[in-house]
């Protein structure tokens, strides 16, 4: 079953940006972060683990810095051998470059192990790894402790009896040549080329004679008034291809042996290249709770979420580099509906956001950025920003939300969670208004979580339903704000900094805050518009109250 | 005599550039590593940017090119390692991928033929030249790719030797003047302006980028110094637009990329001050002017400079061609020396080697 009900939730609640910042030094690591995926609430045992594990890595780090930096030195730059692996354990003989990945990974895992021996603490079952001494002393024979490969003579008695006579032929050769070209320079009086021809002018014929006479030197061609002398081959240079050939077919045997070793073993070695994987990612994991100030979850025996001072870690970043600070959010919620309402700007979505994000990065094992996050594994979860459009199924943004809505509410017996902002928002506001009721009507008899941002009216009043509202701008924070644009003129942040982002209970029966038309003077919109939109809003005011089409009546007055 | 007489010691990477296929590229290469083996300079080896040559080597059953000595240094594919029968060890691999498969850096245990397939940028090759060095090599040669000057960048070597031939023309004065031109082309002059632009140093190690911003492509040296980029991502096709916003007060135009015909033909067109200042490349590998617009141009007055120049050592010459042709050796040295006074004239395939 799949935990992401669309497939552009990770990417909307910003889960692979902040996956994307996870330090990993191995192909292993890499594939292993690709695979990730939520573990299941039967599998509470095993995400309590990988958060202890996170843990006794921070601690460890706490106590030596140098320590799991060493871990990320050895880990660094392992390539993907599990595929030589497997050819090896069918039987394939694995090329020098492969031996020698091997060899150096080897050597890797063996200081990796050295590590965590003499640090039992951080010697978590998922980062255990077997023992490959003896697959170093396989592929360094000669115990030079060299991370190089080499088909070393000492593997095999043929291949270093061939190899000294091969040396030893080649050496008669290069002497033998030397003697010949010597008696050349004697009998003709001219230096050799550097390549050993030599040049001899063609009007020379008395030269030309004695070297020809010597038999160890044939013509091979003319350059202008020049003939050109090469030396013969010397009869013995074709034992050089032979013995190449043998020594071929000795390197292949001895290829061949080292790679069934291999293969034997490759249970063992498999298993060490999962492990890796898992260092890898747990060192990564460790790295990301540092930078985001992270807390270990806990969860909780309701289906439940509490978040507090939650923060969503790509915002934090991109606030950061503004030089503005982010704000944390406290929020709690549990089975049926949080209707969240609020002044624009006021941080509802990113509220969303947060949540989804860390509920599934704590769901992966993750500690998560906040102070404290207790939670129970969902099975699923929705994420709707309201404004999709499928462009590729030709549906509007309100068709799109309605259309994906549909799918999911069929889940909804289901433990999971949902989240959708600004819902039913793409259509007139009168039925939008009745769709959303509706809507939230019918999530407070679920199973799930669900939260809903709204600006209309009555959504949150609804029996059963939790409400929450942004405190937002104050009117006092409003004029002051007011002063402030008309001094020194609308600037970027300034809003953002007058903005309380908290989020409070509401009372049923006050009326969601109308301040659209205020946010829009101060950012600078045209007075004559303004005044137009303020005189609409007291006509429609009026109309409402005098004939009320739903639970506006109480809260206009 | 030995080649390395021409190549200072303190030059760590030497590239080996041919002016066409056949122009004997492979023979200096190869005297090259004979002449070092005679007198136990340990060498680097390394190729780049394979193109023009992939088919002969994948597809090729002709012995490989390069006989190796025991010791030396390698940075070559698996894929050509296991054509060659030289035997070596394994020290490193670079996950740098070419065509012809993964670069690997070895050291020869068995001497033997090996083909060489480096890697295809420029930052590769800088790399596996520093990895050889460091792993003990005195010196490292690049076997440059066919027509591929690139290979003579600074940025790339230290140092470079031309490679030409008989198999440029059948005419041997047009194959005299045409390498004329290409040593006159690679040896353009340092740019050394009155009032230095505040990073012209950093300039001469990291080239243009040091002068210019990324988005653009070229630059107007102000009499300060101050440099004013202009809007133009490269100079191609901007030559008028170029030549009309030159000042008779700037003292130099900063081209990043290459220079082409066109490029300087518009710019002569539209304004007279290209004869008071030069226009700066960044390397002469960026320079593509053919033969005859270039004397026409130095001529009327035209002023080519760089920001890194090019070292060249000497200048070989094969007398043969493939094409059946070839020239008196004598000849064909003797008329290239009067046409190149600047680098010694080596006749690779001859006795003779200095004049």
């Amino acid at each position: 079953m799949t935990f992401f009900l669309n497939d552009s939730i990770p990417e909307a609640i910003g889960l692979t940006e902040t996956l994307a910042r996870l330090p990993l030094e191995t192909e292993y690591g890499r594939l292993a972060k690709e695979a990730l995926k939520p573990f299941s609430r039967e599998e509470a045992l095993q995400l309590e683990e990988s958060w202890r594990e996170i843990g006794l890595y921070l601690e460890a780090d706490m106590a030596n810095p140098d320590l799991l930096k060493s871990l990320r030195q050895h880990l660094h730059g392992l390539p993907n051998l599990r595929k030589s692996l497997l050819l090896a354990a069918r039987g394939d003989r694995l090329t020098d470059i492969e031996l020698f990945e091997i060899k150096k990974q080897a050597f890797a895992t063996e200081r990796i192990r050295k590590v965590l021996q003499h640090n039992r603490k951080l010697l978590v079952s998922s980062v255990e790894l077997a023992p490959v001494q003896w697959l170093i002393n396989l592929l360094d024979p000669e115990g030079t402790g060299i991370e190089t490969f080499y088909v070393y003579d000492c593997y095999d008695d043929e291949l270093k009896h061939i190899r000294q006579e091969k040396n030893r032929l080649e050496e008669g050769l290069r002497r033998q040549t030397k003697l010949q070209e010597q008696q050349a320079v004697e009998v003709t009086g001219i230096q050799p080329l550097w390549n050993g021809e030599f040049l001899i002018p063609a009007t020379h014929i008395e030269i030309i004679h004695r070297l020809e006479s010597l038999g160890t030197y044939e013509k091979t061609g003319e350059t202008g008034g020049e003939w050109i002398y090469r030396q013969r081959r010397l009869p013995e240079a074709e034992q050089t291809e032979t013995l190449l050939m043998r020594e071929d077919e000795a390197e292949n045997r001895v290829r061949q042996r080292l790679s069934e070793r291999i293969g034997e073993a490759l249970e063992p070695l498999m298993a060490n290249t999962f492990a890796l994987a898992q260092m890898d990612l747990l060192l990564g994991k460790v790295v990301l709770a540092r930078r985001y100030r992270s807390c270990c979850p806990a969860l909780t025996d309701e289906a439940a979420i509490c978040i507090t001072g939650g923060r969503h870690p790509v915002l934090e970043e991109a606030l950061r580099r503004q030089r503005r600070q982010p704000t944390a959010v406290d929020i709690e919620m549990s089975r049926g509906v949080t209707v969240i309402t609020g002044a624009n700007m006021g941080g509802k979505t990113m509220t969303l956001k947060m949540t989804a994000l860390l509920t599934t990065l704590a769901q992966m094992g993750f500690w998560v950025p906040a102070d404290h996050f207790a939670f129970q594994p969902v099975d699923w979860l929705y994420f709707s920003t309201g404004d999709q459009q499928s462009q590729s199924m030709g549906l509007s943004t309100f068709g799109a939300e309605i259309y994906a809505l549909k799918e999911v509410l069929q889940r909804t017996h289901e433990s999971g969670l949902l989240l959708l902002d600004e819902l039913a928002s793409g259509t007139n506001p009168l039925e939008g208004t009745c769709i959303s009721r509706a809507i939230v009507a019918h999530l407070s008899q679920s199973e799930a979580i669900s939260v809903v941002t709204t600006h209309y009216d009555g959504v949150g009043d609804l029996p059963g339903v939790r409400h929450l509202q942004v405190l937002g701008l104050n009117r006092a924070t409003l004029q002051k704000l007011k002063h402030q644009v008309q001094e020194t003129g609308w600037s970027s942040g300034l809003f953002e900094a007058a903005m309380d982002y908290r989020l409070q209970p509401r009372e049923p029966g006050v009326p969601v805050p109308k301040d659209a038309i205020a946010v829009a003077s101060l950012m600078g919109l045209q007075p004559d518009i303004l005044e137009a939109a303020q005189r609409w809003l007291c006509l429609h005011q009026e109309a409402t109250v005098e004939n009320p089409v739903n639970g506006e009546r109480e809260e206009s007055e | 005599m030995n080649l390395w007489s021409l190549i200072p010691d303190e030059l760590k990477t030497v590239a080996v550039i041919g002016m066409a296929k056949n122009a004997g590229k492979t023979v200096v290469l190869n005297r090259l590593i004979t002449e070092a083996a005679q007198e136990n300079r340990l060498l680097g080896l390394t190729s780049i940017g394979r193109d023009g040559e992939l088919e002969d080597l994948v597809t090729g059953t002709e012995k490989p090119g390069i006989l190796v000595e025991p010791g030396t240094l390698l940075a070559t594919t698996d894929l050509c390692l296991r054509r060659s029968d030289a035997r070596v060890e394994i020290l490193e691999t670079t996950r740098e991928k070419t065509p012809v498969g993964q670069v690997v850096l070895v050291r020869v245990r068995q001497r033997g033929w090996v083909e060489l397939a480096g890697p295809d940028t420029n930052r590769g090759i800088r790399r596996v030249c520093r990895q050889m060095l460091r792993y003990g090599a005195r010196q490292v040669l690049v076997d440059g790719a066919l027509n591929r000057k690139t290979s003579a960048s600074p940025a790339i070597a230290d140092g470079g030797i031309l490679a030409t031939g008989a198999v440029l023309s059948r005419d041997l004065r047009e194959a005299v003047a045409e390498t004329a031109h290409q040593v006159q082309v690679l040896e353009t002059p340092l740019w050394q302006p009155q009032v230095p632009p505040v990073h012209l140093t950093q300039a001469r190690m990291a080239g243009m980028e040091a002068l210019l911003p990324e988005e653009s492509g070229v630059g107007l040296v102000h009499a300060d110094g101050a440099i004013e980029a202009l809007p133009f991502a490269t100079a191609l096709s901007q030559g008028k637009e170029i030549g009309r916003l030159m000042k008779p007060s700037h003292q130099g135009v900063l081209i990043r990329g290459s220079l082409t015909n066109r490029t300087v033909r518009d710019l002569v067109d539209t304004t007279p001050l290209y004869r008071d200042m030069p226009l700066v490349l960044e390397d002469a590998t960026r320079l593509f002017i053919s033969r005859q617009e270039a004397r026409l141009w130095q001529k009327q007055g035209l002023q080519l400079q760089v920001l890194r120049p090019i070292r060249l050592l000497f200048l070989t010459v094969n007398p043969w061609s493939p094409g059946g042709w070839r020239f008196q050796s004598t000849d064909f040295c003797r008329q290239m020396r009067e046409a190149v006074q600047t680098v010694p004239v080596v006749n690779v395939m001859g006795r003779e080697g200095l004049a």
